[in-house]
């Protein structure tokens, strides 16, 4: 496994999601218009929340993705 | 070209040798590869990021002249520095119009889903004193720097284990690790470090 330490807070996102449902990080910029340096800085502000790949990465469930893209929230 | 028990030191891009065979050249090769671009843009984000704090160190960040004005949450925030530019987003210093409060603000690109969702520009940070705004922000970057770090780790690790589980996939994991941590924190650690030594030697009285 990864054997970096684990820096960030633990990953609540819907990982039943199955992998066609998961996004890595640089699609999810990709989708939101935005660069993945930001993708992981709204990770760690809270406003999205990731999941974990069975590899160790970053993914994000398309319904968590949804939900910055959905207007007046 | 340097040979030790049949392996060759090669220069990993890091300013220091590695021993490693032909097998595991190429597995590092690979799997560095495949983080090459997220790597390229951790190295400028952090380039960025030293080059703001060493503007900051010289000159009060909010003493720049007023420049683009973002309206967030109905007030007019007026920026005064920007901090850092990213591939699609760019990130101020700001101060409200009654001059009393500061904002660091992300903008977007306009046309961004997320812009188009979550308005063009986002209070990241806010306070009073400039200077201790600029070093919270600048630890927030740092702080993602480093997770971005250890996802492309977590990216080499599968690359080199899926495709050269062969090849001593750890060594060469832990190559890729200390090539990213070096660009993110090892600075950070070594100056921590002449600090806390610097800091013993004059409690002991020991000229520097």
């Amino acid at each position: 496994m990864n054997e970096e330490p684990n820096q960030i807070q633990p990953l609540r996102g819907d990982a039943s999601e199955p992998p066609e449902n998961q996004l890595t990080v640089n699609e999810a910029a990709q989708a939101l218009g935005v660069d993945s340096f930001t993708v992981f800085s709204l990770i760690q502000r809270d406003k999205v929340i990731p999941s974990r790949s069975s590899a160790g990465e970053i993914t994000l469930p398309v319904s968590e993705l949804a939900k910055l893209t959905e207007k007046g929230r | 070209m340097l040979k030790r028990k049949g392996q060759i030191a090669e220069d990993i891009g890091n300013g220091s040798n590695a021993y490693f065979t032909h097998a595991e050249r190429a597995a590092y090769t690979t799997a560095f590869e495949a983080i090459k671009p997220e790597f390229e843009q951790l190295t400028r984000i952090k380039q960025r990021l030293d080059r703001f704090q060493r503007r900051s160190a010289e000159r009060p960040a909010d003493s720049f002249g007023m420049g683009v004005t973002f309206a967030v949450d109905g007030v007019e925030w007026q920026s005064r520095v920007r901090l850092l530019k990213l591939p699609a987003s760019e990130i101020f210093l700001c101060r409200d119009p009654s001059e009393i409060s500061l904002a660091v603000i992300q903008r977007f690109q306009a046309e961004s889903p997320y812009a188009k969702a979550n308005g063009n520009a986002e209070i990241l940070l806010r306070g009073d004193d400039a200077s201790q705004l600029v070093r919270e922000y600048a630890a927030e970057v740092r702080h993602t720097l480093r997770f971005m770090t250890s996802n492309l780790v977590a990216k080499a690790q599968r690359v080199a284990w899926e495709q050269f589980p062969e090849q001593n996939p750890g060594k060469v994991v832990r190559a890729i690790s200390k090539r990213c941590q070096q660009v993110v924190g090892i600075r950070e650690t070594v100056m921590g470090r002449e600090s806390v030594s610097l800091s013993t030697r004059q409690a002991q009285g020991i000229r520097v």
